[in-house]
């Protein structure tokens, strides 16, 4: 069966139409997309797209839904021209995407631990594959732990699936934001603060951390302190790309470039790279 | 192996005939300057040149090159773009056909770039030895580059009246086949080719000169141990992040992806422009955070890149010693000064053991 699109040719992207759109926060949409003659993206999660609208340019969306999904979902900020002109668009409208990008996340190393994920403001876009391809998967698992911290409550993403998760007994979840409102009665305070509520087993624990560039190191420290050892520790990393193909020079930290041998790393792998943490 | 000889008298007669075939880059004059463009009237050709501005490989790799066509209106019109005409590099020194073989190997590396190798494909390189260096600030002869081994399809060796020509390709050979009866009627060498070599070697051993105090293949180590030190904060202040450097070098080869519509405002193209890893915002994320904001980061990348990253990737240097970058800095910034200076500090580490 050959449902699935494929990418031949470097730069030349597919249509990608919209089906759906969902306003997450005032920043954030999500976007459904169907692709030609219905065929499905191939992806591991944790990968990427290159994301273009003709005239305003192309950039690397993290895919939001699961490998698993009939759907292809991208959450997208609006930060500049191209993800301006994104928000623009409406239901029925079309704008290219080429790829999948990027090694994944190496689910392989997740089987029969216990996990311990870690999302920071729009880092829960990309790690959502992963949380669904958990879900999907449950029963491989043991102890599924969730953290997630925003700056605000009105900017935190999937509220819809961030109930589910609070009434879930398939994942204990724990969401803090950095400065709350008078409705808000949870937790208070940035990312690590929620770490007193985690006790993990270290030795049978996976730790995954997906969030902005300044969060890594504060809670890879956390992590340690709770005896994860460094080899299960992940994380995905973000860097300015143009073409995705492992030319353009934008994404290279130190000798790597992050389009081909990220954005997922094991700590172990970034811990003594200079440019990566 | 083919060999000829051709008196410098009739290359204007040859650069005739091969212009009526085909499309042929080479140097030229330009103010006090040389510049490798394409070539329309035989005298243009200037074989005696030092270096060219920009290098040849840009051939291969154009600044603001269409990637792809679009229309505006409809996605299925999106078209790749390639080129793929038959051309010919006419004199290019020994320096850049190692660029070339370089560059050649990174854009061929998968995900491979089709858009160079489509202009490289095909391409006749008709490269010319130096007898001696093109200027004070190269590092050809430290990094053995003086000399091309392979890389090219003909090779031209300069005489006091001419040149000898080396057919060492199918490429070449077609070459010559195509204007046998120019070389067959004007052409021979009679003389024993490796004594010419020898000869012809010896001379250069005369001219060209070390510029460094350390044998090339203990940059890597030097470079590495300069990682925290001051010397990139002391390069940092002078370099005023113009770039130029990264423009002129025959082995940069980052790019930047633009979209340009035209004035119908029904087609377009998205286009390439080549980058520097020099420019404030190359590695500037859209949340703002900046992974080199600092000139004297920018500056270790662009060393390290070349010297340590790529040696450690590709097992190759990223730079051929051509001195362009050295001879364009208007902050006076040379390589030459920050290897000698990697191999001093690391000398004086390990005396302080």
């Amino acid at each position: 069966m050959n449902d699935f699109v494929k990418f031949e040719m470097g730069f030349l992207p597919v249509e990608a139409k919209i089906t759906k759109i969902i306003q997450t926060t005032a920043y954030e949409k999500i976007f459904t997309l169907k692709l030609p003659e219905n065929k499905r993206l191939k992806y591991l999660p944790c990968q990427f797209v290159m994301v273009s609208v003709f005239g305003f340019g192309e950039a690397p969306i993290s895919i939001c839904s699961g490998p698993d999904d009939q759907e292809l979902e991208l959450c997208v900020r609006r930060v500049g021209t191209l993800t301006t002109k994104l928000h623009k668009l409406q239901v029925g409208d079309s704008f290219g995407i080429r790829g999948p990008y990027g090694n994944g996340f190496p689910t392989e190393v997740l089987q029969g631990k216990d996990l311990l994920f870690v999302a920071g403001g729009l880092g829960l876009a990309p790690l959502r594959s992963l949380i669904r391809y958990v879900f999907k998967h449950r029963e491989n698992f043991g102890r599924f732990t969730l953290l997630y911290g925003a700056k605000k409550t009105q900017d935190r993403l999937f509220v819809d699936e961030i109930e589910l998760w609070e009434n879930s007994n398939e994942v204990d979840f724990y969401q803090t934001v950095d400065v709350s409102d008078e409705k808000w009665e949870g937790n208070v305070g940035l990312i690590t603060s929620l770490f007193k509520f985690v006790e993990p087993k270290p030795e049978k624990t996976i730790g995954v951390i997906v969030g902005p560039p300044v969060m890594y190191k504060f809670v890879i420290r956390e992590m340690l302190k709770k005896q994860i050892p460094v080899p299960q520790i992940f994380m995905s990393l973000e860097r300015r790309m143009r073409c995705g193909l492992g030319k353009c020079g934008h994404c290279q930290m130190n000798g790597i470039y992050v389009c081909q041998e990220g954005p997922v790393f094991n700590y172990n792998e970034v811990k003594d790279l200079k440019e990566a943490l | 192996m083919e060999l000829y000889f051709l008196p410098k008298s009739k290359i204007n007669l040859l650069m005739e005939e091969i212009l009526g075939e085909f499309t042929v880059f080479g140097p030229k004059q330009k103010d006090i300057q040389f510049v490798f463009e394409e070539i329309s009237h035989p005298e243009e050709l200037r074989l005696d040149y030092n270096t060219s501005i920009l290098p040849p490989v840009k051939t291969f790799f154009p600044n603001n090159e269409k990637l792809i066509a679009f229309n505006l209106n409809n996605i299925d019109k999106t078209e790749i773009v390639t080129n793929e005409n038959r051309k010919i590099l006419f004199g290019v020194h020994p320096c850049d056909i190692n660029a070339i073989k370089m560059m050649d190997e990174i854009f061929a590396k998968p995900p491979q770039d089709e858009h160079y190798l489509a202009r490289r494909k095909e391409t006749i390189i008709i490269g010319l030895n130096c007898k001696k260096p093109c200027g004070e600030k190269t590092l050809c002869y430290d990094k053995g580059t003086y000399k091309a081994d392979s890389g090219f399809d003909l090779m031209f060796w300069e005489t006091h009246d001419g040149y000898v020509v080396q057919v060492v390709s199918n490429l070449g050979k077609y070459f010559t086949a195509k204007f046998s009866y120019f070389f067959n009627f004007f052409t021979e060498f009679t003389e024993n080719f490796y004594d010419f070599v020898d000869n012809f070697q010896s001379e250069q051993e005369q001219n060209f000169t070390k510029k460094l105090t350390h044998n090339i293949f203990e940059l890597p180590e030097a470079l590495r141990e300069t990682y925290d030190s001051e010397l990139w904060h002391e390069i940092g202040a002078k370099c005023l992040s113009c770039g130029s450097c990264n423009i002129v070098c025959p082995t940069c080869y980052c790019f930047d992806v633009h979209d340009v519509v035209d004035l119908d405002l029904e087609g377009g193209h998205r286009c390439r422009n080549w980058d520097s890893c020099q420019n404030i915002g190359f590695a500037c994320v859209g949340s703002g955070e900046n992974f080199r904001e600092k000139s004297s980061q920018r500056n270790r990348h662009r060393v390290f890149k070349k010297e340590v990253y790529l040696p450690q990737n590709q097992g190759f240097s990223g730079c051929v010693g051509c001195g362009r970058c050295n001879n364009v800095c208007i902050a006076g910034i040379s390589l030459i000064e920050i290897y000698n200076r990697a191999f001093e500090l690391q000398k004086n580490q390990e005396e302080q053991k």
